[in-house]
């Protein structure tokens, strides 16, 4: 039982969710400066 | 029982504010909207929190909050798994890998809108137009059910239920004042506005209700023990394992709940139009990346805190009624799903202080959440009419005179021609959402039908002969016009003549048929309105078909450029009308999913091929796109019991509302079978073309794009 959660589906969209978060915070913090190099080829 | 509402003053008000402020924002659009580029994409004046936050609050709106809300009320915190889905499809897929090339693509192309995107993407007029037909069409179920819903349930909080038409018009002409006037910049500025109140609206409900219920582990626990105590399971559907628990594999509730609820939105939400257009708003793809962080919290707060209100909502409710949320607001208070949320915030503010400034607050985000939707699919549905239809017809008179020129650039007379078409798809969506609370008895389903619908259909096929008479170059949008008319007039027929038979039983009540006179009456005489402009506004002047032979090239040209304009304007407004009239009152979530499901199947496949591969062909996007169509548009008639509601085809027919009554394809969403057909349909097809001519290169073996089109 976590926080009052039993089932394994419930307890791993919650997860999912909060590391989803995670994901698109640190792509936007460590992946900002290759972009702009691209840009070029455009 | 429920609490009466806020005290209108107070919410009153918080209202004036909250308009002015949306007003300075919509005069602050418009003083920066100077050309038809930055009416659509308002490009190099959005910033990545604007950015962000638009692109949130326009995806999740009050779609999420209520529809999706009372759904998680009702199945539970399996929902959660679409919270899930929307953050990292929705958005870290959508922003990491989909939104630089659209960006990018969009930028080099100079597309102005999703549909000219793909167009140009794969040099297809045809794809273009498909894909703005998509919209017109598709777009107006689930436009009219947000602006239905959020009215409904802003009536229901404020207790302004007699006031619901002033609201209803208030709204309206608000939202289609900045979004005509101000564009794409004066709706994303609004949006963020918005995102904002709708942030500070729900984590004060998630608060309050962690706070009522002892913590969200004793409120989970709660939950758990109300199902293994035997409570109700109303509203669900065999399988369902309680509200903390993910229902049994392959049953119908988990078909329901996974297929319709989950995949549906989670994976439509890459194609979006009103969403796609935001990538395009960016200046450069580092913006982009930034949004993430602004856009992945607030997607969290709101969506998170939604579908855990929602779930925990059984929990209050039985504590204080002995009945589930589901019970208690259908059977006790007789309101359907949507009505959950605004009914629990309702009941639990009202027992704190200052409760009523939260309820008023909430009130507010449901209304930016609402009203940051309607006002982006508005202006997708009018750029998709006024802008992509238009230049198609355009570019291809231009092409007669001048082989090989390039298709016209956005101008400002594009900018005019949209904004009258966004007018119009609010006045046409106020007048829906308006006309649906009436209409009661069979007494106005009489001879009369008959002639208000003989005068739409006259009228309609008059204003497309006189386009096709004119110009050969039409013939296919014509044709595509007239024979959308004729088909929505005969469904017109069938419905309200089988009201007529039936009275009040059967598949349409008599209060349908009333609606339906209604609306037919008002589009005969708009109808009857497009066709006399046309003929009066003729370039000599005269009230004769003389008019289609003008010498003018020019005058001839914005002669019958608006009158296509006008004429995709008055299908669209039927086609909203009927939707509107054809939907039953709980629907936000599913109209939500049959509008995302349409697109993802549709043109998922073709939009990651397109931004992806090399080279991408013309004749595997239209071979994939209209396998997509065709499967998602039969399994949601003919199969789905969830889908078939909005159109009931199969009904008539059969007299039954699927095919297959028995088993458990029926839960099944259009989606689930759609989508694969339509990739497999595009992979077979480059496999089948890699093999057959190993060395020649795409380009080589593409063809015009008028010759195809056409």
């Amino acid at each position: 039982m976590i926080f009052g959660l039993s089932d394994p589906y419930v307890i791993g969209a919650y997860v999912g969710c909060i590391l989803s978060v995670i994901l698109c915070c640190g792509w936007a913090i460590f992946k900002k400066d290759m972009i702009t190099e691209e840009e070029g080829e455009d | 029982m429920a609490s009466v509402g806020v005290p209108f003053d107070l919410f009153f008000g918080m209202l004036v504010i909250f308009v002015g402020v949306m007003i300075f924002l919509g005069w602050y659009g418009y003083r920066h909207t100077k050309d038809n580029q930055q009416f659509l994409l308002g490009r190099n004046k959005a910033n990545t929190m604007l950015i962000a936050l638009s692109y949130g609050a326009t995806f999740l709106s009050a779609s999420a909050i209520i529809g999706f809300g009372g759904q998680a009320a009702t199945h539970g915190m399996s929902l959660l798994w679409l919270c899930f889905l929307n953050l990292f499809l929705g958005l870290f897929v959508a922003f990491v890998l989909f939104g630089p090339r659209v960006r990018r693509i969009g930028r080099k192309l100079g597309a102005s809108t999703f549909a000219d995107l793909l167009g140009k993407i794969f040099k297809s007029k045809g794809i273009r137009g498909f894909t703005a037909a998509i919209i017109i069409v598709f777009m107006p179920i689930y436009c009219a059910a947000v602006l239905k819903g959020g009215v409904n349930s802003l009536v229901v909080l404020t207790g302004t239920t007699d006031l619901y038409d002033i609201i209803l018009i208030v709204l309206a002409i608000v939202v289609g004042l900045y979004v005509v006037y101000g564009g794409i910049i004066a709706v994303m500025y609004n949006d963020a506005l918005q995102a904002g109140i709708m942030v500070v609206g729900m984590a004060a409900i998630l608060a309050v209700t962690l706070y009522t219920l002892g913590g969200f582990s004793a409120a989970s626990e709660a939950l758990s023990n109300m199902w293994t105590d035997g409570a109700s399971a109303a509203g669900t559907l065999p399988g369902f394992n309680g509200w903390t628990s993910t229902a049994s594999f392959g049953t119908p509730e988990w078909l329901t709940v996974v297929s319709t609820f989950l995949l549906g939105v989670g994976i439509g939400a890459l194609t979006q139009p009103q969403l796609v257009v935001r990538f395009m708003s960016a200046k450069d793809d580092r913006m982009l990346n930034r949004s993430l962080i602004v856009g992945s919290i607030f997607m969290l707060i709101i969506v998170g805190s939604a579908y855990t209100v929602g779930s925990l909502t059984n929990v209050y409710f039985f504590n204080e009624y002995g009945q589930t949320a589901f019970t208690y607001v259908t059977s006790t208070l007789g309101q359907g799903v949507d009505f959950i949320i605004p009914n629990y915030v309702l009941d639990v503010f009202s027992g704190y202080s200052f409760g009523d400034v939260f309820i008023c607050v909430f009130i507010l985000s449901l209304l930016c959440a609402a009203i940051s939707t309607i006002s982006a699919l508005m202006h997708t549905i009018g750029a998709a009419g006024g802008h992509d239809i238009y230049s198609i017809v355009k570019s291809r008179k231009k092409k007669n005179t001048e082989s090989k020129r390039e298709e016209a650039t956005p101008s400002n007379k594009n900018l005019f021609l949209t904004a009258l078409g966004l007018l119009l798809v609010a006045v046409a969506s106020l007048g829906l959402a308006f006309l649906n609370i009436g209409g009661d008895g069979a007494e106005f389903a009489s001879l009369e039908t008959g002639v208000f619908f003989a005068i739409l259909t006259i009228s309609m096929l008059l204003v497309a002969y006189f386009a096709y008479k004119e110009e050969n170059e039409f013939k296919l949008s014509i044709s595509v016009l007239i024979g959308m008319a004729v088909i929505l007039t005969v469904i017109l027929f069938i419905v309200s003549f089988m009201a007529l038979l039936a009275d009040t039983a059967g598949p349409v009540s008599s209060g349908m048929a009333a609606t339906l006179l209604t609306v037919a009456l008002i589009n005969g005489i708009f109808a009857l309105c497009v066709a006399a402009a046309i003929i009066l506004k003729s370039p000599n002047g005269t009230a004769k078909w003389s008019m289609l032979k003008s010498k003018n090239a020019d005058a001839e040209d914005k002669t019958q450029s608006l009158r296509v304009n006008r004429m995709v304007t008055a299908v669209v407004m039927v086609l909203v009308v009927v939707y509107c009239y054809l939907m039953p009152n709980d629907i936000i979530a599913k109209a939500t999913s049959l509008f995302m499901g349409m697109t993802a199947a549709a043109l998922l496949p073709l939009m990651t091929y397109g931004l992806f591969a090399k080279k991408p062909r013309k004749k595997l996007a239209l071979a994939s796109v209209s396998v997509g169509t065709a499967s998602y548009l039969f399994w949601a008639l003919f199969i789905n019991a969830g889908s078939s509601i909005f159109l009931p085809i199969c009904k008539w027919i059969t007299g039954n509302p699927v095919l297959f009554m028995e088993g458990s394809l029926k839960y099944v969403d259009a989606l689930i079978i759609a989508l694969p057909l339509s990739a497999i349909t595009l992979v077979a097809g480059m496999i089948w073309i890699r093999k057959r001519s190993p060395k020649t290169s795409d380009a080589d073996t593409e063809t015009d794009d008028s010759a195809t089109d056409s």
